[in-house]
């Protein structure tokens, strides 16, 4: 069993998204068991692909400042600010441990 | 059918004058009005589309058009960012979102002078296969209130039957495939990441053009996998791809991922001798589920093209069936890398919870994505994780390499175009339709058009011919890496002989006057 609700946990810490009901965490074994057909597949001595323009080279451009200056534009979509910054919550505050959050996860 | 050079017919019209430009551009918004409970808009841009719509006009009046796009109307995809009008990907997590810029191919679009009728619905951020999954709801195929689809539907109810019997646009450019399909439009603009623009092209009768990946800046395009994404092109017909194709295509220093090489804009041939053709049908394309009339089509089609004198011969691509597998991984995984931006902080829906800035970012994202979202993003943080990077991220690279490498071997052995099916049947009802879940959906419906995503080729579905139950089939062209012009050659001779009918849709036009017949796709 390697879905174990540590793993799970752990998910929703770097995921920052909850897996919300039984249905969630049943999705997620589904998706595993259906990438495991991957391991039929014989990759020996092949190298992973990143991009399908490997053959070209990313090319460097000149240094130079083309666009900017559009901070009001910019902060327009924020929900929440001061003067030009963005303001966000306390950080450094790690998420509430299992026992302590509102997750699904608690108690199983 | 339309017949004339590499423009719009409409465009003939604008030029000699017997239509405005807002006269054209009151009639798709009248339209788009009338055809309301298709629900393939999500904003309709009516101020700055007649507004755009006098500029054009005044560039006829003084004989300068700025080119064959002038005075066009289009419609976009709702996750291209386009300035001043709301971009929301069908998602809580964008609802009221105005874009502070224009994704690079409106832009193009703009500049050439044409004018944006609104931003087309979709499944929430582009993760679907239906046009089903967004927050404002499915969006409904055309065909299923066209006169060749009634006259096939056997009536249960009278009325009851309308509102039951809808069947899917496909996706999950839906929304955009739908417009054009009805006539709100003359091009969409659609994304194309597994088959998102072919597959809802082939249910809705249009031509889709999925481009050769680098070809067209994604800059603007709200990615979801940054290495198979493509802008894709919805019209009527091949040639109407070939323009609108004519001013996306080229690099954009804004998008590092498009090639430099120096494109050029063309007006697609008329062959008339593919007798120096060699047309490759891949034989894992016969795949499980594919329906018998599909099946048919796609032989009579392969047939078409030996009795006109091309070479026709079955090839392999043997990886094909893990196609969906390595999608799978692929996807979720740069899904889960894409979709952190979304933490309400800079723009975006936001979360009143405040007492740290991970709660708030955990509730924020919980409140705003739907199930189908975040159930990718924890997958693909699944297969990230340390100890299984190796056994399922890099192991899917190594795969999609593989995939790859299937089509340059057959491309390599003379094989000039692959022809083959575009989906796995005509369109299903949409309540049969819901009755899977989206991955199952997905997975079964991207079989087909997947693959040229991981190869990052050029692919089109032509509409072809109506299923037994009066709904469009397509079949789909694979070309070769930045081989548009002879894919596109290929597709037009095609569609050329298959002579895909026109939808006799039967729209209450939006007087209420009594029910009409569209009849023309021109304005002329």
């Amino acid at each position: 069993q390697k879905v174990t609700v540590e793993v799970l946990d752990h998910l929703e810490h770097l995921a920052l998204v909850d897996f919300r009901d039984a249905e969630g965490v049943e999705r997620l074994r589904k998706a595993i068991q259906f990438a495991d057909q991957l391991h039929e597949v014989n990759t020996e001595g092949v190298e992973p692909m990143d991009s399908v323009l490997e053959d070209r080279c990313l090319y460097l451009r000149e240094d130079d400042v083309t666009e900017g200056n559009c901070t009001k534009e910019l902060l327009k979509n924020a929900k929440e600010k001061v003067e030009e910054y963005f303001v966000a919550p306390p950080g450094n505050i790690p998420l509430p441990k299992l026992e302590e959050r509102e997750t699904f996860l608690q108690g199983s | 059918a339309l017949k004339g050079g590499s423009r719009f017919q409409v465009s003939a019209a604008l030029t000699e004058g017997r239509v405005a430009p807002t006269e054209l551009c009151q009639r798709c918004l009248s339209l788009i009005k009338s055809t309301k409970f298709l629900n393939a808009y999500i904003t309709v841009a009516e101020e700055t589309a007649l507004k755009q719509a006098e500029e054009s006009e005044k560039r006829y009046r003084r004989g300068q058009p700025l080119g064959v796009l002038d005075g066009i109307p289009i419609a976009v995809k709702d996750n291209f960012n386009t300035a001043g009008i709301e971009t929301t990907c069908a998602s809580n997590m964008l609802k009221g979102y105005i874009s502070p810029y224009n994704a690079t191919v409106v832009q193009r679009l703009l500049d050439q002078g044409a004018v944006l009728l609104g931003k087309t619905n979709l499944d929430e951020f582009a993760m679907g296969s239906g046009s089903t999954d967004g927050v404002f709801g499915p969006v409904r195929n055309p065909w299923s209130y066209s006169r060749q689809y009634k006259e096939k539907s056997v009536p249960k109810s009278h009325s009851e039957d309308e509102e039951s019997n809808w069947v899917i646009t496909g996706g999950s450019s839906g929304g955009s495939a739908a417009a054009v399909s009805s006539f709100t439009c003359f091009a969409a603009l659609g994304s194309d990441t597994g088959g998102s623009t072919r597959n809802p092209a082939a249910h809705c009768g249009v031509v889709g053009l999925k481009p050769t990946y680098g070809l067209i800046s994604r800059h603007g395009l709200i990615p979801l996998v940054n290495s198979m994404d493509v802008p894709g092109i919805l019209t009527r017909c091949v040639d109407d791809a070939a323009v609108v194709l004519g001013s996306l295509a080229g690099h954009d220093p804004k998008d590092s991922t498009t090639i430099q090489d120096n494109f050029k804009p063309f007006e697609v041939p008329n062959l008339t001798d593919v007798s120096k053709l060699s047309i490759g049908i891949p034989k894992e394309y016969h795949a499980p589920g594919l329906s018998s009339e599909i099946l048919a089509l796609w032989s009579k089609a392969a047939d078409l093209f030996k009795n006109a004198g091309a070479k026709v011969i079955e090839v392999s691509l043997p990886h094909t069936r893990y196609s969906i597998v390595c999608y799978h991984v692929l996807c979720t995984a740069e899904v889960a890398s894409n979709m952190a931006r979304f933490d309400g902080l800079e723009y975006g829906h936001r979360s009143d919870m405040n007492k740290s800035t991970e709660s708030m970012y955990a509730a924020t994202r919980r409140e705003g994505f739907n199930d189908v979202v975040r159930g990718r993003i924890l997958s693909g943080n699944y297969f990230l994780l340390k100890q299984n990077y190796e056994n399922y991220f890099i192991k899917a690279q190594k795969v999609r390499r593989l995939i790859a490498n299937d089509f340059v071997k057959v491309f390599g052995s003379g094989v000039d175009i692959l022809l083959t099916p575009t989906t796995l049947s005509d369109a299903v009802p949409y309540m049969e339709f819901i009755k899977e879940d989206n991955r199952t959906r997905s997975a079964q419906d991207d079989i087909l058009t997947q693959a040229v995503n991981m190869a990052g080729l050029p692919a089109i579905n032509v509409p072809t011919g109506l299923s037994e139950r009066g709904l469009p089939l397509g079949l789909q062209f694979i070309g070769q890496s930045f081989q548009e012009k002879q894919l596109l050659t290929v597709a037009k001779w095609f569609e050329k002989q298959v002579k895909f009918p026109m939808i006799q849709l039967e729209v209450k036009r939006h007087d209420h006057s009594a029910f009409q017949h569209q009849k023309s796709a021109s304005f002329s």
